[in-house]
This record gives C-alpha cells, structure tokens and sequence, in this order.
C-alpha cells in the first residue's frame, strides 16, 4: 500500500493535476478571504469563508474533482491497473493508497490556507473554537466527497466523465437538503419514496445476477419491512421523507461543525460515509474481475 | 510450477473457456498457441488473477490462486499485451516501484531494479521517462517489470507483437535464455516464434485445449505414415515404372532432379501402415540405390491448421 500511496502522491506532482488544485483552491479561498473578512472586516473565517455557497460550489464543483477524477479512470485506460491487480497487494490496499494520496493533496492544500485565519488572528480577534471546528468539518466534509469521486473514478474508463460525474454529484450533496426542502412530506410521499428505493435495489440486484428470485425476494422482504414500520411508527410517517433524507445529507452535518459544533455523530457518520465509498470503489474494481 | 484445472470462464452467454487443463513443469518454456478469441489472454489473466474464473482451479507453485490469491501472485511475473507502464516515470523509478509492490524493500527495490535493468540492457535508458521510449524499448521495460522480484513463473502474453525484426531476435533471445531460471509461458500469433522459443506447445481453439505436447513431438505425432519423400537414384522412366506398379502405392510425383540421375518424389501410400521398408525392398531388388526415404514432416503451422481447421498467421 505504501508503494501504491508513494507513487499516487509523486504522480499528483509529476503532472499539472496537484498544482492546479493548489493553485485553484488557494486562488479562491484567497478571494473570498479578501472580501468577506478583509473588505468586510468580518473575522469569523469558517463562518463567512468556509460556509459560503459558492465557495463551496467552486471547491465541491471544480477542485475536489480535479484531485479524483483520474485516480482509477486513468489507470483503467491505460492498463496499467494490470500491474497493479497482478501484484501480491490486495485491491483493499490499492485503493486506501490511492485514496490516502488524494487526501494528502487536499491536505497540503488545507494547510497553505491556514495562513488566512492567521492573518485575522494577527490583526484582530479570530473565534477559534469556530475555526477549528470549520477545519475539522471541511476535512471530513472533502473527506467524504473525495471517497465519494474515488468510487466514481472507478467506475469508469475516461477521467473526464469521472470528473463531471464527480463535480455533478459534488454540487447535488452540496444542495441535497434545499432539494429535500422541496419534497412534498407526508404518509404517500414516504410510502413512495421507500417504494422507490426499494425497487431501485430489486432492479440493482436483477441487473447484477439476472437471478430473478433474487430481486422479488428483495421486493417482498422491502415491503414488508416497510408496511411493518408503518404499522409500528405511523406517526414517524407522517414526515419520514423529510427527516429520512436530512439525516443523511452530509452537507448537513457539516454545517454542525461550521456552526462551531464537534458533534461525534456527525464525524462517525462522516468517516463512515466515506469509509463506505471506498469499500464499493473496492467492490467495483473486484468487480471488473468478475465481469 | 503451474497446474491449471477445468478453467471455465463466461463472458455474460459467452463461454470464452470451456474446461481448460493443463500443467507446466519447472524450467519449462511454454507456448500458448491460438487465434484470436481463442481463450490465450484469458487463460493468462485467469492465472495472474487479473480476471477470476467462473469456475476450475488454479495451483502456483502449490498454492491455490483462487483462495490465496496475494501469496499465489508472489511467485509470478506477468507481461500484459500492452505492457502496464506508467509513462511519466524514468525506467529506474518505474522498476522501484514495481519492486516495492512485489513487496520488496526500498533498498532490495533499488538492486532488483538495477539488476533486471542489466538483463534487460536498459541500463543506458534508466533515467529517460517511459513515454520517450521507442516500442522495443517499452516493452523490455515490461519485461524487465515482470522479471522484478525474480518471480519463479513469468507469464508473457504476446511479447513479440508490433516489434520489429530485429527487435523480435533481441526479445526472442532473451525469453530463450530466460528458460531454467524461470518458468515461462507465452502466448504468440507468430507459429515460427513460438517453434524457435518453446519446448512445449499447448494449443487452444475455441476455449479448449486441442494438444499439448513436445514441439517435435507434436509434429512428429501429426504426420501421418501416407506422405512419404524418396529420393533415389537410378533411370528416371525404370523408377517410375516400379511405383507404378507398386500396389501400396496410391499416386506419387516428381519433385526434381536433385543430383545428376537423382530424383526425389512424394509418394502417397494406399495403406495405414508404415510402407517405408517395403518401398525400399523394391527398389533393393533391381539393384536401385535408395538415398532417403521419409515420412513427410509437418510444420506447426500445418499441425495448428490440421488440428484447428483454421489458418494462423505465419
């Protein structure tokens, strides 16, 4: 794994790719620094910085995806993910490696922009209890979507279109609880929801064994368990939709630490997002071994 | 070394290996013969553990490559089609890092690298990034890859495909001198190569093996015993009248003079048997000189047509 995470991290800075994101990600915090807390004498630096939507859009949307979306894409067209599969390493390892790599990038990225909390700290008084626990989230927060872009990346044989999948499902995560907002809430809308889903997972299971037994099992054990929520927690139907989908809006929980809360939840819930994403970007390169 | 059991493999309907067996002892070199979808690269990624198998077996080195597939691949070198390079990595940093994924130190790393280098002549080029490499070049660095580590069992899929010729006796030479140390199995379009390079042949058509063998083995069990070449000396019209009136003899033809009152034939026998010593009674009882008298030889070529009912190219 350490050759895997040596070679990744010496790749990033071989080609354009580290110092593209270097350069973006200080560019624009060194903007939105400048007006928000040099222009407007605002001190909070993860209040005003940190949370702003469109900082955010820009790091989520364009940065973060610049730093994954070559990661298995790249391997893949070129076949060199056949010296890596054939190695004595396992594809657990690999992507740790790989993953482990982008996140020192990200890092290093995080650690130049310290400088800007410094400077109000020099010149007058920076909240750092808030700070801290802005940078803490927006490492968790990068983590999560970082796991989130290596499963893409592995999904796929072309770095660009890893890259806009990437930077779409960057921006969504982003605006997931304003799209929940819209949602209508309700018994139906919930019922449909899981409906949804459940069928989703019926169709995904069909489509991966062609076993048709299997997905009408999944269908039924779904529906069961569902009629048997209602009937156990009906009231809790009566807005499941909603509360279901803001539990696991990771936007959400990093607007917690944003707001100067170290919430343990919330970096359990984090890692294990991100943990979760690098287990399927493990599966789909098992996978391919399969096909 | 290698023992390869009732491999199957289903692409989705598609059944690209349909119970592949075979072994391969220690020191062998190991010709995997075949036309295109034919099962070769399959069979070699099986093995290496790029792809899994729907079902069957795979022993390395007694280790069963299904179940512990990390401890198997210690013991292999593989050499894809398109060799695994990472073109913006010099040859020397290129085979450290190989070295450090087949779980050797920095240091050990660095040595290997600097070892396979020599074997390989890459030690002029150690410093020039991968991507400015000729063809050639780029694939001795792949050879040299899947040497790091000194692996007992080399896999090399198609080495010599788009090198030129003489870049193919350079490659050819050193695969040959490769044999002893290690086990090597390659897969090659080119029959010829695959005659020059290997001491056994296993052939495969349409996911299954056809033969396995010896190469001269294998030529020799494909003749058969009804083509036979003559070469005797005498007059021309007397000998033609003999195999005229020869009954074991279903047709023949002159093929030339080749000395002065010496001529060679094909003879075709009307029966099973071996008619080699009877031929020559005949021409022993009119005081003929009988030069040779051999069954006709086939080509691998000849031998993959026969056995496959296709044509490879040469």
């Amino acid at each position: 794994m350490i050759a895997i995470y040596k070679r990744e991290l010496k790749a990033y800075f071989t080609s354009m790719q580290a110092y593209v994101f270097l350069a973006l990600f200080v560019c624009i915090t060194g903007i939105f620094f400048s007006i928000t807390n040099i222009l407007y004498g605002y001190s909070d630096f993860a209040g005003y910085v940190l949370s702003n939507s469109f900082y955010m859009l820009f790091l989520y949307g364009i940065v973060i995806p610049i730093l994954t979306m070559r990661l298995f894409a790249e391997e893949k067209k070129h076949k060199t993910d056949q010296l890596l599969l054939t190695a004595p390493v396992s594809v657990w390892e690999i992507v740790l490696g790989k993953y482990l790599a982008c996140l020192t990038v990200f890092m290093a990225g995080l650690a130049v922009i310290t400088v800007f909390p410094v400077v109000i700290a020099c010149n007058g008084t920076l909240p750092i209890a808030n700070t801290v626990s802005g940078y803490v989230g927006m490492f968790l927060y990068s983590a999560c979507m970082m796991a989130i872009g290596t499963m893409i990346s592995s999904l796929t044989e072309e770095p660009v279109v890893a890259g806009i999948i990437s930077a779409v499902t960057g921006i969504l995560v982003l605006f997931f609880s304003s799209l929940v907002s819209l949602l209508p809430d309700g018994t139906v809308p919930t019922f449909i929801f899981f409906g949804i889903i459940i069928i989703g997972i019926a169709l995904l299971f069909y489509f991966d064994t062609r076993k048709l037994w299997i997905s009408a099992v999944t269908l039924l054990v779904g529906a069961a368990i569902t009629v048997g929520c209602y009937f156990w927690k009906t009231d809790w139907f009566a807005y499941g939709l909603t509360t279901c989908l803001n539990w696991i809006s990771i936007e959400k929980r990093y607007e917690e630490f944003l707001n100067g809360m170290l919430n343990l939840s919330s970096i359990v819930y984090l890692l294990t997002v991100a943990g979760l994403c690098l287990f399927l970007a493990t599966q789909a390169v098992e996978r391919r071994r399969w096909r | 070394m290698l023992l390869v059991e009732n491999l199957v493999k289903n692409y989705g309907s598609h059944e690209a290996l349909k119970g592949i067996s075979f072994h391969v002892e220690e020191g062998q070199i190991v010709g995997l013969l075949g036309q295109n979808g034919a099962g070769k690269s399959t069979t070699m990624n099986i093995i290496t553990g790029y792809l899994s198998a729907t079902s069957g077996q795979v022993w390395i080195h007694g280790i069963n490559s299904l179940e512990k597939p990390k401890e198997a691949k210690r013991y292999l070198g593989y050499l894809p089609e398109q060799p695994p390079l990472y073109e913006n990595m010099t040859v020397r940093e290129y085979l450290q890092f190989a070295g450090e994924l087949k779980g050797l130190k920095k240091r050990e790393a660095r040595q290997e690298a600097e070892t396979v280098m020599g074997q390989t002549n890459l030690s002029e080029r150690e410093n020039v990034l991968i991507k400015q490499l000729s063809k050639g070049f780029k694939q001795r660095v792949g050879l040299a890859q899947a040497l790091v580590g000194k692996p007992p069992l080399l896999i090399l899929d198609e080495p010599m495909v788009g090198l030129d010729p003489n870049q193919i006796i350079e490659m050819r030479e050193q695969i040959r001198s490769l044999g002893g140390t290690h086990t090597v199995i390659l897969s090659s379009h080119i029959l010829s190569e695959i005659e020059s390079v290997c001491d056994h042949i296993i052939i495969l058509d349409d996911g299954k093996v056809k033969a396995e063998d010896e190469t001269k083995q294998l030529s020799e069990e494909n003749s058969n015993h009804k083509r036979l070449r003559l070469v005797v000396k005498g007059d021309k019209k007397e000998i033609h009248k003999i195999l005229r009136e020869t009954d074991f003899i279903k047709e023949f033809s002159l093929i030339g003079e080749v000395e002065t009152d010496v001529y060679e034939f094909q003879v075709i026998s009307a029966r099973e048997e071996d008619i080699r010593d009877a031929l020559f009674m005949q021409f022993a009882k009119r005081q003929m000189i009988v030069y040779s008298v051999n069954v006709e030889q086939l080509s691998l070529e000849e031998v993959f047509i026969k056995l496959t009912g296709k044509e490879e190219s040469k």
